[in-house]
């Protein structure tokens, strides 16, 4: 079951499920059905998936994010730093590191690199080894342009569609940003550690407090632009964009985009963690159960759009660009259209080049802007001809909102 | 160790580095209250003994980022639970229990893991 067919995520899931049901069915000694029920009756996959060691946690520095988000760049959620949309507004097409959004599961790990190691080992592999700092920078390298967006996106917009909110940081649409991604192609990793053709799930995993870690199917893993990244936009990886090491999955969701990755387990067995059994999967009433999983885990990104504005701020009167960026985690944008009229009627936005797959594509229009209070709406269709619909079904977690966004603005 | 627990109701425990903690008792017929503290990544205190009945939680966020709070009969039912309490923020929530040995965690993932977890003992 290493085919290219998983690299669809519906099947990458229920594969997954099917194996694992009937590997704990089996161990059990119990019917497939029997185990259902037990799973059904309650009991989560901590209870499966056993205990790990524990993270030192000694002398955690107590600042969450190490470089500066100053108020006019980021908006705050927490823990997480939220990009402002209107600073792109005159910049180029990827976002500087000083501006890209910022999500962390606890606090930026601090790391050396002089004492960091990379452990790449599990089932799936027949030489376990580790791998230094240097000895990563030395293996044939790749630079990419992709986005990488947390899977929640958008989700405080779950709220003006439903009344209620969404669990989790209430973001807008500034947890995304684009970077030119230098790195190694995570095959050369798993090349270099034996990598067994009967490997199915790899598995990064963080070295930060949780050591997050989330799996991927091995024919994602051996994609060309599946990297291990060391470099952001030319520069080297900052530490709160996971140094010295972080994965680049493109297309997927930003959790498994893991950062400050420190070990790669590469496994002949399905493999799970919280991050795709708990949370990052859809749960909601027209989702079901996926045992191990709460409900149908995420991977791909969808589409959306965004203008370079400010929220609910402020444009003067008269001719004016109109600017902003659409994107979706399966390929090109083919088609942006913009209403300013409350979506009575719909113009064509100009495309600007580069419009790259998983990247984004910038976009603007003509606005001879007349006083009043507005809500702009755009939608885009990707390559695969998936246009942003008006509504999306509400989950629990509030991911992947991609339907179009009301975005108001005042003119003066 | 010696430290200071918050409660509801006018109580200080003092807590020896693996002791067990003790409960407050108001005499106008309100709840014992159980004062828990979380953060970046502990339960504190581990080890909490209440007497059967009723039982108000009142969990104190003193970390940086969000947690929640789940309380957990042995056989894996959750009994009680705060969905979100945010940095600085304290969450309350009441429960009536019988005998037996409960688990307190935050059930963000990896929290737990990471040592967010407690026990909670109720006597008969």
């Amino acid at each position: 079951m290493r085919g290219e067919d998983l690299l669809d995520e519906q099947a990458y899931g229920q594969a997954r499920t099917d194996q694992f049901v009937h590997a704990q069915a089996k161990a059990a000694g119990v019917s497939r059905r029997r185990f259902l029920e037990f799973i059904a009756a309650g009991a989560g996959v901590a209870a499966i998936g056993g205990l790990r060691p524990q993270v030192a946690s000694a002398q955690a520095p107590s600042d969450l994010i190490v470089k500066p988000t100053p108020p006019e760049f980021f908006n705050e959620l927490g823990s997480n730093r939220e990009m402002r949309w209107e600073v792109m507004y005159s910049r180029g097409y990827v976002v500087p590191n000083e501006l890209f959004f910022v999500r962390n599961h606890s606090r930026t790990a601090r790391l050396d690199a002089a004492t960091w190691r990379l452990r790449v080992e599990g089932s799936g592999v027949e030489e376990p080894r580790e791998f230094t700092y240097d000895e990563i920078l030395g293996l044939p390298s790749v630079s990419v342009m992709r986005f990488i967006e947390c899977a929640g996106n958008g989700r405080s917009f779950f709220e003006a569609s439903y009344g209620n909110k969404a669990q989790g940081g209430q973001w807008k649409l500034g947890a995304i940003g684009v970077a030119e991604w230098t790195g190694v192609p995570l095959r050369e990793v798993l090349d270099r550690a034996g990598l067994r053709r009967s490997a199915q799930d790899v598995m990064p995993e963080g070295l930060d407090e949780l050591k997050v870690r989330r799996p991927m199917p091995i024919a994602k893993a051996l994609a060309d632009d599946t990297l291990l990244v060391y470099a952001m936009n030319g520069q080297t990886l900052p530490m709160d964009h996971g140094f010295p090491l972080r994965v680049l999955v493109p297309g997927w969701i930003g959790v498994a985009n893991i950062k400050w990755v420190g070990r790669i387990e590469v496994s002949e067995q399905p493999q799970f963690s919280a991050w795709n059994t708990e949370s990052y999967v859809l749960v909601g009433p027209q989702y079901k159960r996926n045992p191990p999983a709460k409900g149908p885990a995420l991977s791909l990104q969808n589409v959306k759009s965004a203008f370079e504005l400010p929220w609910n701020g402020e444009v003067l009167a008269g001719r004016t660009l109109l600017r902003g960026r659409s994107w979706s985690g399966e390929g090109k944008i083919s088609k942006v259209e913009v209403s300013l009229d409350r979506e009575i009627t719909w113009q064509t936005a100009r495309l600007r080049e580069p419009n790259i797959p998983r990247a984004w594509v910038r976009w603007d229009l003509d606005w001879d802007a007349q006083p009043g209070d507005y809500s702009l709406r755009a939608r885009a269709t990707d390559e695969r001809g998936t246009r942003q619909p008006v509504i999306v079904p509400w989950n629990d977690q509030g991911y992947l909102y991609g339907a179009v966004v009301k975005h108001p603005v005042t003119v003066r | 160790m010696t430290r200071r627990i918050a409660v509801t109701v006018p109580v200080v425990a003092f807590l020896a580095a693996s002791a067990l903690f003790a409960l407050a008792r108001s005499g106008a017929g309100a709840p014992p209250s159980v004062g828990l503290i979380e953060k970046e990544f502990l339960f504190t205190p581990k080890d909490v003994v209440v007497g059967m009945g009723g039982v108000a939680f009142v969990v104190n966020n003193q970390g940086e980022i969000d947690h929640n709070f789940v309380l957990e009969a042995s056989g894996g039912k959750t009994v009680a639970q705060i969905d979100t309490i945010a940095p600085g923020q304290t969450g309350r929530v009441t429960a009536t229990l019988p005998p037996g040995i409960y688990t307190m965690y935050c059930s963000l993932p990896g929290h737990r893991e990471a040592g967010m977890v407690a026990t909670l003992r109720v006597g008969p």
